[in-house]
């Protein structure tokens, strides 16, 4: 972020700088979640064709239980994010309250 | 001719011709003469509306069509398409938001605007305008086979340009509604679509296994035909094609949010919750994708054999879902089974020519042509380019013809990941320079494009070119230099060529820097990435608008 220029065009000076929602960053522990569904992209854990479900080797199986796996890591980052953002929202609804 | 079919396909079809005229009504804004109407149907779509539009995107003739041909013919390879939705959603949560956010406050439309503001350099907004346009065709291209594969099973398999009329005749009706009601007739069609989908597939996936014994016996029936010859498929991948498989997963994942189009509908969405609920619940699509995936196998076991082109004489693999579903089906829900192939090529394709537009309009036309354009006269230019880029797709259609039609989306993500470091990267640091950022656009593209124009469209004879996008590690040269001469691992173009993209940037980064090469100005500043709306209340977009033009000269 170093390299960020010293003039920020003018243009978004004026409207930008009071209106501007500053919620702090996405960043978050929980993050680190959207990882493990990238295991899926390491092709020897699965490619067997033994024991096989309903039939299907465990290539096709095991790959859509990765479907409700990458639901739950991404449902849980987006719930703590939702909730970031509303505890930041509530903060800045009361922040705007003192000072009237 | 199949009456029935064509009847039930044709009143279908009519049906949601009539929607989408009528869609210019739906939430309406009091003009239609704005880019932001026309081709972001107004910003302000929630969680619902996203969710069909974006499914529309993502979920298309590919899915109906491409992905179970490749399972048909190649086997295990095919089911790539399901650990690429899988591992998207985690990637591109993430930078989604953040896109969104400075994409609002600054009134971005394009990918290409963030660009211009974000390192003030027309001629990379240019190249990435250029990419998007260039890398939408084939994909529509793509919907387009999925629409003729359908037809072609009804019996409308004629030779010479006959054969193409129908074809064109559906195309010309949703070029007339996409320039009527621009990105609201794919939103409201997306719905009709999906019902279509969802009632077919879960019929399909439940009734087909019963009538071909279950599962086990299906895919124990593909390995058998398969056995013995080592031309076709495997139910398993083998030790040359996982590395293939990881790397069209992913890179096909990396490059599905650089498309222009599967932008538009996360831009067009009323905010970053809409966005990150969406990012949980799409993946219910992947689930379909996959049994449809397995469809491939169910045509393989029911000894299906695909219909020969009309126009060209050779088998189209395409039309194997189809004439599995002509074969299994009554006549009537056989129609309704295609009219839902049919509209799933549509929707995608309306959307992918808006979004196309869209690029023309504001970072070609409006940045090169007529900088001081109005925005009716932006969104006029914007109509008539959704026409042309249709016309682009019809080309497509004709020079690239590879072995399996999924390629033509492959070959479309081997371009638009080009723009990845320029756009995604982008996103996080601005540590790149934009010059090297241009330096490795053209060598990420050169050498990109050059491999795929190598390989072979018949690859027993290793005749023809664009047959494919997939390289054996062992034709990996750099000016004639061959450093993994005996590999036979096969790897994804688009993955090779992005990582030599990367270097290149990072290569010259630090040299540009030395040297002093201007860096540019950015007209962002962190807040706005995670901007939770636009500046100010209630006429948010006329000045979001205001800001994103002024940032664009």
């Amino acid at each position: 972020m170093t390299e960020q220029p010293m003039s920020e065009p003018p243009v978004s000076e004026p409207q930008g700088s009071g209106a501007r929602a500053r919620f702090g960053t996405d960043r978050s522990p929980w993050n680190l979640l959207l990882l493990v569904p990238l295991l899926m992209l390491v092709t020897p854990l699965w490619n067997h064709d033994e024991p096989r479900l309903f039939g299907l080797p465990m290539f096709y199986w095991s790959q859509f239980l990765f479907v409700p796996l990458g639901v739950v890591c991404v449902g849980l980052v987006v719930r703590a994010a939702n909730r970031r953002e509303r505890a930041a929202t509530e903060r800045a609804a009361e922040g705007n309250e003192g000072k009237r | 001719m199949q009456w029935i079919e064509f009847g039930v396909f044709t009143a279908l079809f009519l049906f949601v011709s009539v929607l989408g005229f009528l869609a210019t009504h739906w939430r309406r804004a009091e003009s239609m003469q704005h880019l932001d109407e026309w081709g972001l149907g107004g910003r302000k779509f929630g969680s619902w509306i996203t969710w069909f539009l974006v499914g529309g995107d993502l979920y298309t003739a590919y899915t109906f069509v491409a992905v179970p041909a490749l399972v048909f013919g190649a086997g295990a390879m095919g089911f790539f398409a399901l650990p690429y939705t899988v591992v998207l959603y985690p990637l591109v949560l993430l930078p989604l938001l953040r896109m969104w956010s400075v994409s609002r406050v600054h009134g971005y439309v394009t990918p290409a605007d963030y660009v211009r503001g974000r390192y003030g350099s027309p001629l990379l907004a240019t190249l990435i305008a250029v990419t998007g346009i260039v890398a939408t065709m084939p994909y529509i291209a793509l919907q387009l086979a999925g629409l003729e594969a359908v037809l072609r099973t009804m019996g409308l398999n004629a030779g010479g340009l006959a054969g193409h009329a129908p074809l064109f005749i559906a195309f010309l009706v949703l070029a007339l509604y996409t320039y009527q009601s621009g990105l609201r007739a794919p939103a409201l069609i997306a719905f009709v679509k999906d019902l279509l989908i969802y009632v077919v597939i879960l019929v399909a996936v439940f009734y087909l296994p019963s009538r071909l014994g279950g599962w086990g016996s299906i895919i124990d029936q593909s390995a058998a035909t398969w056995s013995g010859s080592d031309s076709g498929g495997s139910i398993l991948l083998g030790e040359h094609n996982q590395l293939q498989y990881a790397t069209l997963a992913l890179g096909s994942a990396l490059a599905l949010f650089l498309y222009p189009h599967s932008l538009t509908g996360i831009l067009a969405s009323s905010g970053r919750k809409v966005i990150r609920r969406n990012m949980v619940a799409l993946p219910a699509y992947s689930f379909l994708l996959g049994m449809l995936a397995l469809l491939g196998y169910a045509a393989l076991a029911a000894g299906v054999e695909p219909i020969v082109n009309g126009a060209t004489g050779e088998p189209d693999s395409n039309t194997i879902v189809p004439v599995l579903f002509d074969r299994m089906f009554s006549d009537w829900f056989a129609g309704l089974a295609y009219a839902a192939i049919g509209i799933g090529a549509l929707v995608p394709a309306a959307i992918m020519s808006i979004a196309a537009a869209n690029l023309w309009t504001r970072n070609i036309y409006k940045e090169h042509l007529r900088p001081g354009a109005t925005p009716a006269q932006e969104a006029k230019q914007a109509k008539l380019a959704s026409l042309v880029v249709k016309f682009g797709a019809v080309l497509s259609i004709v020079f690239i013809d590879p072995q399996f039609s999924i390629d033509m989306q492959l070959i479309g993500g081997v371009i638009v990941l080009q723009t990845l470091p320029a756009v995604a990267i982008a996103l996080y640091t601005r540590w790149l320079h934009r010059w090297a950022l241009v330096a490795g656009w053209t060598v990420g593209m050169v050498w990109g494009l050059w491999q795929l124009y190598l390989i072979p469209k018949d690859p027993a004879t290793g005749e023809g070119h664009f047959g494919g996008s997939a390289m054996p590690l062992s034709d990996f040269s750099l000016f004639g230099w061959q450093p993994l001469p005996d590999i036979r691992t096969q790897i994804y173009v688009g993955a090779v060529a992005l990582l030599l993209n990367l270097l290149v940037a990072v290569v010259l980064t630090p040299l540009l820097r030395w040297f002093g090469a201007a860096e540019g100005s950015d007209a962002t500043v962190e807040a706005d990435y995670h901007a939770t709306e636009a500046p100010s209340g209630p006429t948010e977009t006329a000045e979001a608008e205001t800001s994103g033009e002024t940032a664009s000269r």
